[in-house]
């Protein structure tokens, strides 16, 4: 059982390629952040996590908050009625960029998707920094379909760039910013728009 | 076999133009009804027409009855009281179906309760309880019971757990409104209604809780069909020697108006009309068993703009009788109806209905439950041959898809 404070929510949904978590609508917070690093297991024993980015973050509506949404104001009380009481889930979805087996890391798709119900968590700085040491799992983000992937490696690297010590920072970034230049070469505009996004003092 | 939409456009076309017509016609009635409205300033005169229609051998007279306020006296919308407590009930149910693998029915009754004063998350529940024993669902002669009965026993039950908040509750800010949905005056037949009696001994006795709560007891009608003013209307303009039943059996010049279609004349946004009673067989019979017990209502305009939208607020007289809580009771209704944009209809009662409801889908996952217990009790369970084929062939059509198995 992982540390409730870390939990993003639960599996709904998944394939090997990424999978949806929900949660109530009153537990969202910083663990929700779009392009933050996260795992989920996919063994019963504790030996394999899938890591995902999170790259979507929905909340559906329904009649009623369409209605309480013309309403001239909503007083707290309502507010706090919708966002904590009726189950208005919140979908978070998360694109596999890798996998942890045995306690080493790998940059590509998981070999199952975790099953419905998994409980979803943060990576801590120490996963973030040691699964961020190579850039392999960049390809899977640029080429992945219906993702803002630009957006998405972008605010991903600035998530990680955060594990590292503050020395460390810069470096990581140049790093990150070359590996793109090779990867993003034959698309000058994308790679600009990518670096611009990642750029140290930006 | 789908619906033929071909063979309906004509018929909706001619519907509409008789709706249209319909509608002229109720104008002009209207009109008269206004002037008889207006005129009925004399309270005194309208208690001894009805004091008429109550000691004579009129026995058809099924409009409304004053109590002490003029009846085309309207009230502004009060302001808030500082704090208390609302709470809301409401119920759904699974009817009986003898097609079914097992015999059986289900009430779910959801309640909402808000606090008014404070900042406070709002508490909600449900409670679904399964009826299955022979003798919740058979009645006397060991036939199943029937839909009116479920309908009788889930609005008893409905009104228990209002009366079991309203106790929970006594602790919370006053006033405490309890909030049904639907009208307070039950008819409870026993030609129609397995245990009748028992029904209306347990509704009775769910008042007398609520009035011992001392709870702001309501029902609340959206769009009410009601003609009890405008009946009252007609009887007014009768001459007293054309006071008899033949006469009072339709509403004369006012038939076919309703009395949302004066109140919307009437009732300004926020407004409310005058408490009366409905005087019927039924409301003397509550009133015997308690004077206070005795249903009253008023209109209520609960818009906040130019279109009207009216409702029937049904109160026990315990709570018609004192003005401060018909206030309150006012002002809460209004500010709940202002909770939901356009849409005009208590917040409170929304959400009990949202819990309380039970989808299609719920519902079969429900047999499938009780399928398993079947089995693992080794009793045979089948549905009907009736239900299984219904099944097939109202079932959706899958597409041909390459590659799909």
């Amino acid at each position: 059982m992982e540390d409730s404070v870390s939990i993003v929510g639960r599996v709904l949904r998944a394939s090997t390629t990424g999978f949806d978590c929900g949660t109530r609508s009153n537990r969202i917070d910083d663990r929700h952040n779009f392009g933050a690093f996260v795992r989920v297991p996919i063994s019963d024993d504790g030996s394999a996590y899938a890591i995902g980015l999170i790259y979507a973050i929905r909340i559906d509506d329904d009649p009623l908050a369409r209605e309480l949404v013309m309403a001239t104001n909503i007083d707290q009380a309502t507010l706090m009625d919708q966002r904590d009481n009726r189950m208005v889930p919140v979908e978070i979805c998360a694109l596999n960029v890798g996998y942890i087996y045995n306690g080493m890391m790998f940059h590509s798709l998981p070999p199952r998707p975790p099953l419905s119900l998994s409980e979803v968590v943060l990576c801590h700085a120490g996963e973030v920094y040691d699964f961020t040491q190579r850039c392999d799992y960049f390809r899977l983000v640029l080429q992945a379909s219906e993702v803002p992937s630009d957006e998405l490696i972008a605010a991903a690297l600035r998530y990680a760039s955060y594990a590292y010590p503050e020395n460390e920072r810069y470096q990581f970034l140049v790093r990150c910013g070359r590996t793109l230049a090779n990867l993003l070469a034959n698309d000058l505009k994308r790679l600009s728009h990518v670096l611009t996004l990642i750029r140290p003092d930006g | 076999m789908s619906l033929e939409f071909n063979k309906l456009v004509s018929q909706v076309q001619t519907m509409g133009r008789f709706l249209g017509h319909r509608d002229q016609s109720l104008s002009t009635r209207l009109d008269l009804a206004l002037q008889l409205f207006y005129a009925a300033t004399d309270l005194d005169a309208v208690h001894q027409r009805i004091e008429l229609v109550r000691r004579s051998s009129v026995s058809g007279y099924r409009g409304a009855a004053a109590l002490d306020e003029v009846i085309c006296q309207t009230f502004d919308r009060p302001p808030m009281p500082p704090s208390g407590t609302l709470v809301a009930a409401d119920g759904s149910q699974i009817y009986p179906d003898q097609h079914s693998p097992a015999l059986y029915y289900l009430i779910n009754l959801g309640w909402f309760t808000c606090y008014y004063g404070e900042t406070r998350l709002p508490d909600q529940a449900t409670e679904p309880t399964l009826y299955y024993s022979d003798n919740e669902i058979l009645d006397a002669d060991g036939r199943l019971i029937n839909n009116i009965t479920v309908n009788a026993r889930r609005s008893v039950a409905e009104m228990q757990a209002l009366a079991k908040q309203a106790w929970f509750l006594r602790g919370e800010a006053r006033p405490l409104v309890c909030l049904h949905d639907g009208g307070l005056l039950k008819f409870f037949g026993a030609n129609e209604v397995t245990d009748a009696n028992k029904i209306e001994a347990d509704y009775m006795e769910a008042l007398q809780r609520l009035q011992d709560a001392q709870a702001l007891l309501a029902g609340y009608l959206d769009k009410p069909r009601s003609t009890y003013i405008i009946s009252l209307l007609h009887l007014l303009s009768l001459d007293p020697s054309q006071i008899n039943d033949l006469n009072l059996k339709t509403n004369g010049e006012l038939e076919g108006l309703a009395d949302i279609y004066l109140m919307s004349r009437v009732l300004r946004p926020g407004q409310r009309s005058a408490i009366m009673t409905q005087n019927s067989p039924q409301n003397r019979e509550y009133a015997s068993r308690n004077p206070d017990y005795e249903i009253a209502f008023f209109y209520l305009n609960v818009s906040d703009d130019v279109r009207p939208a009216i409702a029937r607020v049904d109160i026990p007289l315990w709570v018609a009788r004192n003005k401060r809580a018909v206030d309150d009771l006012h002002a809460i209704l209004m500010a709940q109806c202002a909770i939901q944009g356009r849409r005009h209809y208590p917040y409170a009662l929304t959400r009990a209905d949202e819990l309380a409801y039970v989808s299609s889908s719920e519902k079969q996952q429900l047999n499938e439950l009780i399928n398993i217990e079947m089995l693992k009790n080794r009793v045979e369970s089948e549905a009907s041959d009736k239900l299984q084929t219904k099944g097939l062939a109202r079932g959706s059509r899958r597409q041909h898809r390459i590659g799909s198995r």
